[in-house]
């Protein structure tokens, strides 16, 4: 039975090729809108990550404290949750990081020292929550060593935000895009079966049941949901070759991006699974459509 | 087993609160009996021999084929029940795209019979209606008898006990019209019951065998080959 119905799907191919190259070309444009949704993503993400999106912060020691009080505040601040990692810094050690970042006159600029007070540069461990970063701001500000604190965690939030609202709308993209384009392809499929009402009358009449029927339905749908996958896929390789190629040299420079990312895996994966259930839901609009109709 | 292939009894199909088409219908169809329902248009030939191929309900009534009750039968066991009768359509309903020996092939394919299986019997078939040399063409490439004749070859080859055919030389000129119906008394020859729908008077002179007539819906007169 199985092969049948694929022989049966074959033939039709070749019946109406038009109206499978419409959906199969509904289904590419549809994945490659989400394709480049994905491949913009991934890239921004890639960016995001280059430039270290977790909190970090600054904390600023008091004058004049002793090496015990500060191993003990170091102490104190390995232990607070959330704390991924912390760092003493002198404040010369910083002086001779500012002038080697300014170069050559760097130190005729910065002479002398005490500039600036010591320092414990602190990480925070990844998608710490902002209440946790805001409790360890007051805890650490708190603390009698310390004189000033200055964390990074403004842009950070910013960014989870951009991001969750990335990840809110390419979610409403894939739904919108499954949905819609399961309607178009219902209707070419619609289109198909009108074309093919008279045949499916006829097998009724000799006795063929709705498995006989729609097996070559099920099977067009999953050759051209690949069919449309696989060109949507070569589509979005086509267009990371030719975004790399137009990466200006300034953009390499500033950002480190020396090429586009290609999708993940994942997102691999997702496209072809995208692209088959669009054609099985046409597929499965038409069988819908076609129980309406099946009385003889 | 029984003697009768068909019964109706008291059989009664309206369309809408008045409109009989058929009304009080009895009679039976002996095994390997050939026989014709006749009558003007409207009589209600064709909807007796839908309501046998169970492709609408009675009203009233009662159908057997086969000792089966088929006027109570449900959906799953329609496609099961048409897969063991034969239906002759006027206008042949054969399926353009496919060549004449896919057509014929179709019902032996929904059966999942073996690949073998169906060649064999689709060369048989069409040896049969003297097409055997024609299973590459595609159906509107025939005339109209040999379409007749692929449809023919089409509702035997799932070797059915009873074959109902509606108005099969409708469409035909009585040249073709008599070949055809010399095809149905070979079919009739190998053991099958035939009832077939038709007004040609001349036809059913020229293969005599019962002839039951409706009127209005209802069976005025029901005689033998010899009457």
């Amino acid at each position: 039975m199985k092969a049948r119905g694929l022989k049966r799907s074959f033939s039709d191919f070749k019946r109406h090729p038009w109206l499978h190259f419409i959906s199969i070309s509904t289904i590419t444009i549809a994945l490659v809108l989400l394709g480049v949704f994905f491949l913009v993503s991934r890239n921004l993400e890639f960016l995001a990550e280059k430039t270290n999106p977790q909190v970090s912060g600054t904390v600023y020691l008091k004058d004049g404290l002793m090496h015990a009080q500060v191993q003990e505040l170091k102490g104190k601040l390995d232990r607070l949750e959330g704390v991924a990692l912390v760092t003493f810094k002198t404040s010369n050690a910083i002086m001779l990081e500012l002038q080697a970042f300014l170069g050559g006159n760097g130190s005729d600029v910065l002479r002398g020292s005490g500039l600036f007070p010591d320092v414990f540069e602190i990480q925070l461990k990844k998608d710490v929550p902002s209440p946790l970063v805001l409790e360890l701001k007051g805890k650490i500000a708190k603390l009698p060593e310390v004189s000033d604190i200055d964390f990074s965690e403004d842009w950070v939030f910013h960014y989870r935000k951009v991001k969750r609202v990335i990840s809110i709308f390419g979610s409403f993209l894939m739904i919108g895009i499954i949905v819609g384009c399961g309607f178009i392809i219902a209707n070419f499929m619609g289109m198909r079966h009108q074309s093919r009402k008279n045949e499916i009358d006829i097998v009724r009449l000799i006795g063929g049941q709705n498995q006989f029927v729609l097996s070559p339905f099920l099977w067009e749908a999953a050759i051209e949901g690949l069919i449309g996958s696989i060109l949507a896929l070569t589509l979005l390789f086509v267009i990371k070759i030719l975004l790399t190629g137009v990466l200006s040299a300034q953009w390499v420079t500033l950002l480190g991006l020396r090429e586009w990312l290609y999708i993940s895996p994942t997102q691999f994966l997702l496209v072809v699974a995208i692209g088959l259930v669009m054609a099985f839901l046409g597929s499965i609009t038409v069988f819908l459509r076609f129980q309406e109709n099946k009385g003889l | 087993m029984s003697a009768k292939m068909v019964r109706l009894h008291q059989v009664a199909k309206k369309y809408g609160p008045e409109r009989f088409a058929l009304c009080n219908v009895t009679f039976d169809l002996k095994r390997g009996e050939f026989a014709y329902v006749t009558g003007v248009n409207g009589a209600g030939k064709s909807t007796l021999l839908k309501l046998l191929f169970a492709m609408e309900h009675v009203t009233e009534g009662a159908i057997f084929v086969n000792n089966r009750q088929i006027s109570s039968m449900s959906k799953s066991k329609v496609f099961q029940y048409r897969r063991e009768v034969g239906f002759v359509f006027q206008d042949f309903k054969l399926l353009p795209d496919l060549t004449i020996f896919e057509n014929v092939a179709l019902p032996l394919e929904i059966r999942k019979m073996t690949p073998a299986e169906i060649e064999n019997r689709v060369r048989g078939v069409l040896s049969i209606v003297g097409l055997e040399d024609r299973e590459k063409d595609f159906p509107l490439s025939l005339s109209g008898g040999e379409q007749q004749r692929i449809a023919i070859a089409r509702s035997i080859v799932g070797r059915p006990l009873l074959l109902l055919a509606d108005e099969p030389t409708g469409n035909l000129d009585h040249h073709t019209a008599s070949d055809i119906m010399a095809l149905f008394s070979e079919i009739h020859a190998m053991g099958t019951t035939v009832l077939i729908a038709t007004h040609d008077e001349a036809l059913m002179r020229e293969y005599p065998a019962r002839v039951i007539e409706l009127k209005k819906g209802v069976v005025v007169s029901d005689r033998g080959a010899n009457a």
